[in-house]
């Protein structure tokens, strides 16, 4: 056994909706500290990927580890302590402030009744420190902008101190200057020692700020490694059907743009 | 790695607790001294003292309290009083249990069709005492079918939209009150009058029996709820984030709508179909306590229980006769529905 063990891996997972395969032998490693975009059209898999991982649906096959253990038939609550998940911008049915929303990313640390302690108040402030919204603490979260309730839910997967933190488009309903916000809180997280897992539905988000790109489509994997590498011209046209191609900008930096 | 204080301030809100604890206080030695019989607050509060050392009636007799003190201050005015409380509080909770479960912030138990399926129970049991023996039983378990019903009509690919809920509601509600009617038409003429009056809502009736059963129930579930009120926090983000927080969805769930709708329908089956407390009294405990549950819970819990009492001594002294509590609550309730739904009152919902 190597002393190190991925932080997430799925070993020829597979996934059905009723009589539909949704996941079929997917594979794949993904290091402790990284980042790692999964890319793929709609249709492809990724939430479903997610979803299995979260034990939000049952694998069909295969299994499911993180740091070395398996996690298919693991309760919340222990779940919860290896992986946080930070869903897509939504509104919330209560306007919970932003430290509440943070404090509940405690609840999986909270014994018992499930009351924060003195403990778990210091984890909400470094958390809301940490991702840099400590000046809205008091605003209720229906009151903010989409950029400020993403950044928010992620202060609370930050809160809940679990290794993995997989998100789920997080940049999808940002304006520009908060996807780069967004991505930039999650570069720092890596470098905290958070694994971070992120669907994405933007190839130039994946080529700039990850450090691995996993290509799913119809439900397999294509191809997973450092994105310069496996984001080809090839792999793009297989994935999105010949509507973009990779090229570099004057500085060097990589950037997939449509084919003109 | 720095260091962050947490910061006091917020601590206030929950002072706000003890304080509304004090008001329903006052409140309820005012309600136990106004109506047609005149007493003044301290003789009320002697002549129940003097009961609870269990005085004989010659003692009292000594001690200046007449037959008709004693009759009126712990017979009547007492036993009424604190089933107002009791029942304010099983629905406001129930009502602010049901909005974390559905995180729905319009539904409560007349909404959810929970005190239609509970009055059908009691129903039954009036009528066919051989069969349903147990009036509260019988009203338990039709109530959790109505809730359960009205959720699984209104849920549709894992969502749960509000008013969508609120509509399968009205339509089990309806259902269960036909099957009322339909118990009324059968039943021989005692029978008919009992469900009737009982089914208008109120508390004219109250005996020490009544108090009893229903502090039995209704006690015990408001302290569960307000305990757990953190998980129902969680719930109330929904199904797929509580349990990536560590909470089972379902289980807790179940555990919420088994309290809330033992309460309710405990509560309904006493005192008949009182709508709207549970609407309105936790969102005035949101309104002013902030939305987390560990508070609304019990600030519903008080507010309900003032409101109620309040509600019942106007239609008790409003008018040389009684007006049903039911028809008060109603008429200041379904207006408050309305401003939610069109007013500034979207904002607290999030709507």
């Amino acid at each position: 056994m190597p002393d190190k063990h991925p932080a997430l891996e799925t070993r020829d997972l597979g996934c059905r909706y009723g009589t539909r395969t949704v996941l079929s032998g997917v594979s794949l490693r993904i290091e402790p500290g990284t980042v790692c975009g999964l890319l793929g059209p709609n249709g492809s898999g990724k939430t479903t990927l997610f979803r299995c991982c979260l034990n939000f649906h049952r694998a069909s096959s295969g299994d499911i580890l993180m740091n070395g253990r398996s996690t298919l038939s693991l309760s919340p609550a222990r779940l919860a302590k290896l992986a946080s998940y930070v869903p897509q911008e939504h509104r919330m049915a209560f306007p919970f402030p932003v430290r509440d929303v943070v404090r509940m990313g405690r609840s999986p640390r909270m014994a018992g009744l499930f009351r924060p302690g003195k403990k778990d108040e210091e984890a909400t402030e470094q958390a809301l420190a940490r991702v840099g919204i400590r000046h809205l603490a008091e605003q209720p979260c229906n009151r903010l902008s989409g950029g400020q309730r993403q950044l928010t839910l992620i202060a609370r997967a930050v809160a809940q101190e679990a290794p993995l933190m997989l998100l789920d488009e997080p940049t999808s309903a940002l304006d520009f200057q908060n996807q780069l916000e967004v991505w930039k809180t999650l570069r720092s997280l890596a470098e905290r020692g958070f694994t971070v897992v992120v669907c994405c539905h933007d190839p130039n988000h994946i080529l700039w700020f990850c450090d691995q790109a996993v290509l799913l489509k119809n439900g397999r994997t294509l191809d997973s490694g450092a994105p310069e590498n496996v984001m080809t011209g090839a792999a793009l046209t297989e994935l999105y059907g010949g509507a973009c191609s990779r090229g570099e900008l004057a500085g060097g930096l990589p950037v997939v743009h449509p084919a003109f | 790695m720095e260091s962050l204080s947490v910061p006091r301030g917020r601590r206030a809100r929950p002072l706000l607790l003890p304080l509304l604890t004090l008001l329903l206080f006052v409140l309820f030695v005012w309600a136990l001294t106004a109506g047609e019989y005149a007493i003044s607050p301290p003789h009320a509060w002697h002549t129940v003292w003097a009961r609870l050392n269990a005085l004989g009636p010659d003692a009292m007799r000594e001690a200046g309290i007449s037959r008709m003190d004693e009759v009126v201050v712990w017979n009547i005015r007492l036993p009424r009083l604190l089933l107002a409380v009791l029942a304010g509080m099983a629905l406001s909770v129930s009502g602010a249990a049901y909005q974390g479960c559905f995180r729905n912030p319009l539904v409560e138990p007349y909404l959810l069709g929970v005190s239609s399926g509970a009055a059908w129970g009691a129903s039954l049991s009036i009528v066919f005492p051989a069969l349903f023996p147990q009036g509260q039983v019988s009203a338990f378990g039709f109530a959790l079918l109505a809730v359960l019903l009205s959720y699984s009509m209104a849920r549709r690919d894992g969502e749960t939209p509000p008013v969508a809920l609120i509509l399968s509601g009205i339509i089990v509600g309806a259902i269960f009150s036909a099957l009322v009617s339909i118990m009324k038409y059968l039943a021989a003429d005692t029978e008919l009058r009992e469900i009737t009056f009982w089914m208008m809502g109120g508390f004219y009736y109250a005996t020490w029996d009544d108090v009893f059963t229903n502090a039995a129930a209704v006690l015990p579930c408001v302290a569960l709820i307000s305990l757990t009120g953190w998980k129902l926090n969680l719930l109330s983000l929904g199904d797929e984030e509580a349990r990536a927080l560590g909470l089972h969805p379902d289980r807790a769930r179940l555990f919420f709508l088994a309290l809330a709708t033992l309460a309710a329908a405990v509560c309904v089956s006493t005192v008949g179909i009182v709508a709207w407390v549970g609407l309105m009294m936790p969102h005035a405990a949101r309104m002013l306590l902030g939305p987390d549950n560990r508070h609304v819970v019990p600030g519903a819990a008080l507010l309900g229980a003032m409101y109620m009492l309040l509600c019942d001594t106007i239609a008790r002294t409003l008018t040389g006769a009684e007006i049903p509590v039911a028809i008060i609550t109603s008429i200041l309730g379904a207006p408050y529905l309305l401003w939610l739904l069109r007013g500034k009152g979207r904002e607290l919902y999030a709507g």
